[in-house]
């Protein structure tokens, strides 16, 4: 393997671990959620490196770095307000609204507000972008590559309805004997 | 380089897996990023791009605001962008790999093989 010409700063090992996981789940998570993990994947990098080394490549490369700052912040308190309403939605498939009839008033506001909140931020994404390809072309993360085994679908799974699982009513049974 | 194309190619992955599911939002939604990703990897201001990012936001809002609920005439405006918006991730794509052949580094092998990027003759499904 031949080494490269370039000498780009590292990211400690940890934080390199958790970059490329945040990455991956990034990849593959639904919309709006998934830039909860890019954005913890920016902060990861920033806070490893340091605000003031962000800033300096930031001035050598003609950037605003209090700009980029302010925009941050802005997507940051958006998202994980989104993240805290995802949470406890029940039934997370978001399936049509005539078909789902057993939708709580709180269910449906919780639903509502994400819906809500994720269009402001689909339309941000690309400030994000610009930032997390800034942030890597100047660390060693340029080299590396997300192992196939963080790209995992966390939240895609069926929610229990304990009405039909077999497990209730074997329990039931056995109760009432 | 590497890690971005990654980024980008699981977001066409799952944009091909979904389409074929009829799963158009969270298709559309994949397809976007990529889009999106590509653009500022080219480093292509928005501002060049002003009318067709207001066109795709507009269409973005109004899709999101149907709740999931499929309307076939924004799905045709969607399928005219994404027609537009393949030639974006495929340059995007095309320089990465050039990139990566010219600057003499070992990587490990990519998540996909290279036939699987490069949807040109795409249909949606009936």
């Amino acid at each position: 393997m031949k080494k490269t010409k370039e000498k780009l700063p590292n990211l400690s090992i940890l934080a390199q671990q958790m970059v490329l996981k945040k990455l991956g789940m990034f990849c593959s998570e639904r919309q709006s959620i998934d830039f909860y993990y890019l954005i913890e994947a920016i902060n990861i990098i920033i806070s490893d490196r340091g605000e003031d080394w962000v800033g300096e490549i930031c001035k050598k490369n003609g950037k605003d770095w209090r700009g980029i700052k302010e925009k941050l912040e802005k997507v940051n308190r958006l998202v994980n307000i989104t993240k805290t309403f995802y949470d406890p939605i029940q039934d997370k498939r978001f399936e049509r609204k005539d078909t789902d009839k057993n939708l709580s008033d709180t269910q449906s506001y919780f639903r509502r507000y994400v819906m809500k909140t994720r269009r402001r931020i689909s339309l941000m994404q690309r400030d994000l972008y610009d930032l997390l390809f800034f942030l890597i072309e100047n660390t060693s993360l340029k080299l590396k590559t997300i192992p196939s085994q963080n790209f995992f679908i966390l939240e895609n799974q069926k929610v229990l309805d304990p009405r039909k699982d077999k497990r209730h009513d074997r329990l039931v049974k056995e109760e009432e004997k | 380089m590497g890690l971005i194309q990654n980024i980008i190619d699981k977001k066409m992955q799952s944009f091909s897996e979904n389409l074929q599911r009829r799963e158009y939002l969270k298709a559309f939604w994949q397809f976007y990023c990529a889009v999106n990703l590509s653009e500022s990897y080219l480093k292509i201001k928005e501002e060049e791009n002003k009318e067709i990012t207001r066109i795709r936001n507009s269409l973005w809002r109004r899709w999101c605001n149907y709740e999931g609920k499929e309307n076939p005439k924004i799905l045709k405006r969607f399928q005219k962008l994404i027609n537009r918006d393949m030639k974006v991730v495929m340059t995007a794509t095309h320089k990465l790999q050039k990139e990566k052949d010219d600057a003499e580094i070992e990587e490990g092998q990519g998540i996909f093989k290279q036939g699987d990027i490069g949807i040109t003759g795409f249909e949606f499904p009936a």
